[in-house]
């Protein structure tokens, strides 16, 4: 028997996560209250950083392919994007989340929580098989219904724990289920040895139950219609700070799997899943967008955006090599546009104390000014408008889509983004109703201002993005190419 | 012929021994066995009373303490597969066994510090 071979260069920006969350457990032991806290932020910020330079320093090594612990998992550039993904989305929400109440009693708890999904994360967009992308996806999902509920003494947050618990083990479930029929119709649970079994037998019936069951598992996670019912609760209930992450991270880590599994497992069945996904998309686009208009609940409503927005990114995956750049440069804006879009929120929350809708912000604006401006960018790129990086990640994607021959898939993506318009512009008009000018400005609640400065940091990123995006454009493109092979 | 079945036979001998000395040790030092009762009637359920515990309340510290006992018990259990294996792993498997069973102990002093095995 031979000694097992670990790349622990590859798995690094990993390690440095799930190190700094045991760390974190006798930081907990250790100390107390607010130094308990702000040690634990300095970590979880150190962990974060440290994962994303682990990413630079690997990016090209082995030409930028590596499999990994016997090609359990593959670390290619790809993955390496997801990684930086959700690296940064967990430094945003790290910032966001620094004055919330609760922090000051389980500090450490949150940061550890954080640290655990974001490896988990990490480690699913680079699973090249079953076993560990369902390993990964659990340690993801357990650590973030436990965030979900983190807020023990808010009823609404114990709910949307629960809720996430049963319908995402439900959804977890159908994967594994979908995993196992591949593995009676393949021999195997490794992505690239299922292609091959796929590819000798495509007609096969219990690969395409296989291939069902997978896709209905998937797009739980990534909250596609009719795999969507449970995020406007979850996303509701769940301490903001945790949507925030949720929304961005989740997202980014569980497309990163499905465009993994998609082109490196059953590409043979394209035929089948093309139309099955374009049929979703345009499900989801029409479905999440008119709902989304009827909510009055600001962050009910920037749920059914993000299904929505999970419709316009099912586009990228019949799109081939430039869908794969379009959508993670789609999900990096995506990431910095929502924490910052809940981070605002949260703060309404805090100086209000209660759960923020459209008229509790009327006027906010005028009497935050920061704040008031950031949200306007953030509900702008979501909208897909000019200058910000919303408009040009709608603009690669459709365009990915016209190229690949889904013109349609684009024509309803622009239809859905119209009606988008009428509850995105709802909020912004609110933000700044002149009825509601109060003439002053607030001094700002304690406790804030790390929170704000996330939110002007992501609203920065959003118009950074949308004016100068040539370098992240490239590293798109070659994290794309290091998955897809070009046509 | 007995052969390999030698150490099974033995084992089960053993278990039997076990098992008889605590029934007969019971039946033979127990001062309270003669006396009948309600309770001696109902079935055994963990020193829970069967009678009246659906619908009613109970300590959160059952369950917290249950949860904990099933993680680390099934923690423990992965020790096994690794036991089958650490010679031929040789000194990576060794490091990966301290490596786990640290982390594991990380976990045992936060409950422990944290409170979690009082019963409060």
């Amino acid at each position: 028997m031979t000694t097992p071979v670990v790349q622990w260069g590859a798995l690094a920006p990993d390690l440095i996560l799930l190190g700094g969350a045991a760390v974190l457990l006798l930081v907990a032991v250790l100390f107390r209250d607010r130094t308990a806290r702000d040690i634990a932020m300095l970590v979880g910020v150190g962990c974060f950083v440290g994962s994303a330079v682990a990413v630079t320093v690997i990016w090209d090594h082995g030409d930028g392919v590596r499999a990994v612990l016997d090609g359990q998992f593959v670390v290619d550039r790809f993955a390496n994007a997801v990684r930086v993904i959700v690296a940064g989305s967990g430094l945003l929400t790290l910032m966001g989340a620094y004055g919330w109440a609760r922090l000051r009693e389980h500090g450490p708890e949150f940061v550890a929580f954080l640290l655990v999904a974001a490896a988990g994360m990490d480690l699913m967009a680079a699973s090249n098989s079953f076993v560990s992308l369902f390993v990964s996806l659990e340690t993801f999902s357990i650590a973030l219904y436990a965030l979900c509920a983190f807020d023990t003494k808010s009823s609404a947050s114990l709910e949307s724990g629960l809720k996430y618990l049963i319908l995402g083990s439900i959804g977890s479930v159908v994967l594994v289920y979908g995993a196992a029929f591949l593995y009676g119709a393949t021999g195997s649970f490794r992505f690239d040895e299922i292609a091959v079994g796929v590819a000798a037998e495509p007609e096969s019936l219990l690969a395409l139950a296989g291939l069902a069951l997978v896709l209905g598992g998937l797009g739980f996670k990534i909250a596609v219609v009719p795999f969507h019912m449970w995020t406007p609760d979850v996303y509701e209930g769940a301490p903001t700070p945790v949507t925030a992450f949720m929304s961005a991270a989740t997202k980014a880590a569980a497309f990163a799997v499905l465009v993994r599994v998609l082109v490196t497992a059953v590409p043979a069945m394209g035929d089948t899943w093309k139309p099955a996904l374009a049929v979703a998309a345009i499900v989801t686009m029409l479905f999440a967008n008119v709902v989304a208009l009827r909510q009055t609940n600001v962050k009910r409503m920037l749920a059914y955006s993000s299904v929505g927005h999970a419709g316009y990114l099912l586009m990228a995956l019949v799109s081939g090599q430039a869908g794969a750049k379009a959508l993670l440069f789609y999900l990096a804006v995506y990431a910095a546009t929502s924490v910052g879009a809940f981070t605002v929120v949260a703060i309404a929350e805090r100086e209000t104390g209660r759960a923020a809708t459209i008229d509790s912000l009327r006027g906010w604006g005028f009497s935050r000014p920061v704040l008031g401006g950031a949200l306007a960018i953030f509900l702008l790129s979501l909208a897909g408008f000019p200058p910000t990086a919303g408009f040009l990640a709608k603009l690669y994607l459709f365009a990915a889509a016209i190229d690949a021959g889904y013109t349609y898939l684009a024509l309803v993506g622009v239809a859905a983004t119209v009606i988008s318009l009428g509850y995105y512009l709802r909020v912004g008009l609110a933000l700044y109703d002149r009825r509601h000018e109060s003439g002053s400005m607030l001094p700002s609640a304690p406790g804030t201002a790390w929170a704000g400065t996330c939110a002007a940091l992501a609203a920065i990123v959003v118009l950074w993005l949308g004016i100068y995006p040539p370098d992240v454009l490239d590293w798109a493109g070659q994290a794309a190419a290091s998955l897809i092979a070009a046509p | 012929m007995l052969g390999d079945w030698a150490s099974l036979l033995i084992y089960l001998l053993f278990a039997a021994l076990v098992a008889g000395t605590l029934l007969f040790a019971s039946v033979a030092l127990g001062t309270r066995g003669r006396r009948e009762g309600r309770q001696k009637a109902y079935s055994f359920e963990s020193g829970v009373s069967v009678g009246s515990f659906a619908p009613s309340n109970f300590s959160i510290n059952y369950y917290l303490t249950a949860m904990l006992f099933i993680v680390f018990d099934i923690e423990i259990v992965y020790l096994y597969p690794l036991a089958v294996i650490l010679e031929p792993l040789g000194v990576f498997g060794f490091v990966e066994l301290c490596v786990f069973v640290a982390v594991l102990g990380l976990g045992y002093v936060y409950i422990w510090r944290k409170g979690a095995l009082e019963w409060k």
